[in-house]
């Protein structure tokens, strides 16, 4: 699974550790850590809640593309 | 939405559901493989244990499918203080259950006789299930350190 940039991307631009966002979605830190780094596929009702977070869409932060970095 | 805690709370994300429903079916399958193996051992009459012994190691060797498994993938306890409490007990009571056998393997109690485990070599076994827990914490520690 590739790593998902664009979630570690528009977390750090809303200036949110992955504690914060953790925090903000009722998950935990390592869960971040693993959906951002493709070790986790995350149920959809966590993604809503991210983009939610996160003020972003679903394709803005889980489509994935050609550009994406495969582990 | 109510937050989910790591230090504080017996809440479990959805990540951590899974990996707990995880270990557990892999430990529902141990089980049923080590009845498959009691009664295959039961039926030939092989005895390589007294029967208390081997029940232990059996019981151990299931807690220890499980919890390495837990251990590894990444799972935690409700309670990061609870977590180090545990870790710690558990590191002392594997080092008590392996230094007593092995001391009396030194003064040349067998571990081994007659083709069955003795009182000492389930122990030493028993040590052995739980010192792979306790490194299966230890090598989770080491790859994800507690803040």
């Amino acid at each position: 699974m590739a790593k998902n940039l664009r979630l570690k991307s528009a977390r750090a631009a809303k200036d949110m550790t992955q504690k914060d966002l953790a925090e903000a979605v009722a998950a935990t830190r390592q869960t971040i850590n693993a959906i951002e780094q493709g070790e986790y596929n995350p149920s959809i009702r966590l993604c809503v809640a991210i983009c939610k977070a996160l003020g972003k869409t679903l394709d803005e932060l889980f489509w994935e593309d050609g550009n994406d970095v495969s582990k | 939405m109510m937050s989910v805690n790591e230090k504080n709370s017996w809440q479990f994300d959805e990540r951590q559901e899974g990996l707990r429903g995880q270990a557990f079916r892999h430990g529902y399958i141990a089980a049923i493989i080590v009845i498959i193996v009691r009664m295959v051992l039961a039926s030939s009459g092989i005895v390589w244990a007294e029967a208390f012994t081997q029940e232990l190691i059996w019981l151990f060797v299931l807690v220890t499918v499980v919890s390495c498994e837990l251990h590894l993938r990444g799972a935690y306890f409700g309670r990061a203080m609870m977590r180090k409490f545990f870790m710690c007990i558990w590191c002392i009571c594997t080092s008590i259950t392996l230094a007593l056998p092995i001391i009396d393997l030194c003064s040349g109690e067998p571990a081994i006789q007659n083709g069955m485990l003795t009182q000492n070599g389930g122990m030493i076994a028993i040590g052995l299930l739980m010192a792979a827990n306790a490194a299966c914490a230890l090598a989770r520690h080491l790859r994800h350190p507690e803040r």
